[in-house]
């Protein structure tokens, strides 16, 4: 009976894990992904990215990767989650030489990859096989 | 650097706790289930143990599945004979009154040298000297010998004999085990004061036991070992 339970116990810490894993990754790179498809909005119009408003969306993205990165991190493999990082990084940059190209570039890859993981890390049955 | 070791320090405490919650058979007498789930874990704990770059979750989880899964099939194997068949197969007659059975050799992948070997191991060195040999399911050896073989016996001499005594370990290293007490009818008091009589010194003591008949045998470190009939008596075996 002992037994039973401690296993009963590890099955429900399964779940939770499993379920909790599921929702932080949807959420997280949903918002990450939500953030950067208002920025590729923003900036589809000018050539010109230093403007405030896109320079406090590209803040607010900052904040948002690093309060969500290190939760992130204990789910996801840390090399996948450097590749965003990188790219959010990179926004930064690109705006104080006002590198257009590069800066929606960055962009793009940044939405890509929080639509992308979020499709590896999800379950389905592709990702099963 | 620390982040690897406490990463080891956690990954071994839970394949500790895996492979406790699985049972004492995963250590001795595997099926071949079972030998799939530890070269399975050993991989798993390994890998998330020194690249950091793995969550560690990804070790734990897959770690912990598999011990509900193995728990699952333990369950199912002892319910259903025709699953624990299928899953770990069924012990085979490998020599029978005809001799080897080479076709139930064959079958199990095996030749007639790994057949000697294991008899040799079980204390046979010629086929003739056995009746029937069965290949168990783990993969050892069970040896029935010939009447003119099997090893003579108290009962076939027609001797007077006293039944034998499991002796209980008092105390260990200096240290006395309350618990063994508890299985044994005689008073820790009692022992104790024996104990002083023979003007012993519990920290000094090695190893000090007793059995049903009153038997104790005690050795000091470093000194030689003593067995003496006592009228000490655990009358609960």
């Amino acid at each position: 009976m002992k037994k039973f339970f401690a296993i009963l116990t590890v099955v429900l810490i399964l779940v939770g894990l499993c379920i909790w894993e599921e929702v932080t990754i949807d959420k997280y790179l949903k918002d990450i992904q939500t953030q950067s498809e208002q920025l590729i909005e923003l900036t589809e119009g000018t050539k010109n990215i230093q403007t405030e408003e896109i320079v406090n969306l590209v803040d607010n993205l900052e904040k948002t990767w690093k309060h969500h990165e290190d939760i992130l991190c204990m789910i996801a493999n840390h090399k996948d989650m450097r590749d965003l990082c990188v790219e959010i990084q990179r926004l930064q940059g690109n705006i104080v030489v006002n590198q257009y190209e590069d800066f929606t570039a960055s962009l793009k890859i940044i939405n890509h990859l929080s639509k992308d993981y979020r499709k590896i890390m999800g379950l389905s049955f592709h990702n099963v096989f | 650097m620390l982040t690897l070791i406490i990463r080891s320090i956690i990954i071994y405490i839970i394949v500790l706790i895996v492979f406790r919650l699985m049972g004492k058979r995963q250590l001795g007498q595997m099926q071949p289930f079972e030998l799939v789930l530890t070269l399975i874990l050993a991989d798993l704990a390994t890998i998330p143990m020194s690249e950091i770059s793995i969550p560690l979750m990804h070790g734990i989880v897959p770690l912990l599945a598999l011990l509900v899964i193995h728990y699952v099939i333990t369950i199912i194997t002892r319910i259903s004979p025709k699953f624990s068949e299928l899953i770990s197969g069924k012990p085979v007659i490998v020599i029978d009154q005809n001799g080897i059975n080479y076709k139930a050799v064959k079958k199990l992948n095996l030749n007639i040298d790994d057949i000697f070997e294991q008899l040799r191991g079980a204390g046979y060195f010629s086929v003739d000297e056995v009746l029937f040999a069965i290949m168990e399911t783990n993969g050892k050896i069970s040896v029935l010998p010939k009447a003119k073989n099997s090893p003579v016996s108290r009962d076939d001499l027609k001797i007077k004999y006293k039944e034998n005594s499991m002796p209980v370990i008092l105390i260990s290293e200096g240290k006395i085990l309350k618990e063994n007490f508890c299985n044994t009818k005689v008073k820790k008091e009692e022992v104790l004061n024996y104990i002083q009589k023979l003007k012993l010194k519990i920290k000094n003591l090695l190893i000090f036991t007793l059995d049903n008949n009153g038997i104790v045998y005690y050795q000091e470190m470093n000194k030689r070992a003593q067995t003496i009939q006592t009228n000490l008596k655990d009358e609960n075996k």
